[in-house]
């Protein structure tokens, strides 16, 4: 109001102020940028830090399947081993069995259980059998049970059933 | 800007008188002074030299003067076609506007002068803003801001200033004293010249400073009053309205019994008030920042 002429612009602040406050300006943003660096980098190091608690806690029950694992690998292993004793004995009970035949009696079938063995075979006589057979089997098992049909031809057919009874 | 409201620019105001630039320098904050400081210098470039010390120090400094010669005045428009009426040029004066209702006015040449005289000036205000701020009254009101140079008579008809007029003291003043140099000219003093005026000589050496301010002091309110009614006379007979009060700016010391003489010789009432220039002129710069 009143004045003929219009003031010139003015600056808000000296120009070497001015300098200083764009410093001042600069250093603050690199600092502010700096701490909000950290302050990220922190944030990003926590959810690691959560991540590998998390991953520790996954291993962790891996490892207790593992241990799982292994205790019943160890296990089947052991059972493994018990058959194959089991099996080898088998094996060589039989290989017995068949080298206690004696060459007059034929054997048809031979059923093996745990703790059973039948046997159907023909048989000349019955001496033969009772005489070469019986003995070795009564030897083996704690009960045998013989029982013959005679055949046409004059031969018998026999089943041989044998009991081992499981120690208590 | 929100960092503006930080920012306490400063206000410079200057004016030359005699030979002498009276400045003040203003610092506010909201609105309570917190630094002041007036100055006077006797040359120009000392003055130049302080404000370019006072803006390198804050550039919010404003610097403001007011034109103090004859050519400007007031017209009681802002439109073209009322300056047209009062032929006054258009093309070779620059106005400014006050509400929309009046406009104080200057030559170009005059504001270009002034521009080229001090360029580091922000505002220049015409004389009469300094009484159109400061006027309270403003219905057939005259005011008159008195300064040592000259007398600003700004008269307010309905609300607006309606006329007004700018008298020079120090011509008149060498003209007086030229006037009463040749008036002592036709004296044959060595005819006169006796004892008794050797007297009188032992003392007027006797007469104090005081006396003198006072004499000098009487003759600036004699002026003042002949202004006064030198501009009613010219205001009457242009057909302006009856003047019922007169307010007195004053800025060079004047004595109150002016009051009672316009009262006793115009019949007007009239008012006295003392008033800073610069003060105002920084109040109106505070107004336009």
């Amino acid at each position: 109001m009143y004045s003929f002429t219009k003031p010139k612009p003015k600056p808000l602040v000296r120009e070497d102020t001015k300098l200083w406050l764009v410093f001042i300006g600069v250093s603050l943003i690199l600092y502010i940028s700096f701490a909000i660096f950290l302050q990220i980098k922190s944030i990003l190091y926590n959810k690691d830090i959560k991540n590998y608690n998390k991953e520790i806690v996954t291993l962790n029950k891996k490892i207790e399947n593992i241990k799982n694992e292994k205790e019943f690998i160890y296990k089947q292993k052991t059972l493994y081993e018990d058959i194959m004793v089991k099996n080898s004995l088998m094996k060589d009970s039989i290989k017995n069995l068949l080298d206690l035949i004696p060459d007059p009696i034929t054997l048809s079938s031979i059923y093996f259980d745990k703790n059973k063995l039948i046997i159907y075979g023909i048989t000349p006589t019955q001496d033969i059998y009772n005489m070469l057979m019986l003995p070795p089997l009564e030897s083996i098992f704690t009960e045998t049970k013989t029982y013959f049909y005679q055949l046409p031809n004059g031969w018998y057919k026999f089943k041989s059933e044998n009991y081992l009874k499981e120690k208590q | 800007m929100f960092l503006k409201f930080l920012v306490k620019p400063n206000f410079i105001a200057f004016c030359k008188s005699e030979n002498i630039y009276y400045v003040l320098n203003e610092q506010y904050k909201k609105n309570e002074i917190i630094f002041n400081e007036t100055k006077e210098f006797e040359n120009k470039k000392d003055l130049e030299k302080y404000i370019k010390e006072t803006s390198e120090e804050n550039p919010q400094t404003y610097v403001s003067t007011f034109i103090t010669s004859q050519n400007q005045g007031v017209v009681p428009s802002c439109s073209k076609q009322k300056y047209k009426e009062m032929s006054i040029e258009i093309e070779n004066v620059k106005f400014t506007c006050i509400n929309n209702k009046y406009s104080f006015y200057t030559t170009l040449y005059e504001l270009m002068e002034i521009k080229k005289a001090y360029p580091f000036a922000d505002f220049i205000y015409p004389a009469f803003a300094i009484i159109d701020f400061n006027s309270t009254i403003r219905t057939n009101t005259l005011y008159i801001l008195s300064t040592k140079e000259y007398s600003y008579i700004l008269v307010y008809g309905n609300k607006i200033p309606v006329f007004s007029d700018i008298f020079e003291i120090v011509e008149e003043t060498l003209q007086e004293e030229e006037e009463e140099i040749e008036e002592f000219d036709d004296i044959d003093i060595v005819d006169d010249f006796d004892d008794t005026l050797d007297e009188d000589i032992e003392n007027i050496e006797d007469i104090d400073e005081n006396d003198e301010e006072k004499i000098e002091n009487l003759d600036m309110e004699y002026k003042v009053f002949n202004h006064v009614k030198e501009a009613l006379k010219e205001y009457y007979d242009n057909g302006g309205d009856f003047i019922e009060k007169i307010f007195i700016f004053d800025t060079i010391g004047l004595q109150e019994s002016i009051t009672s003489t316009i009262n006793d010789e115009l019949f007007i009432e009239a008012k006295l008030e003392k008033i800073d220039i610069l003060k105002t002129l920084n109040k109106i710069s505070r107004e336009n920042v």
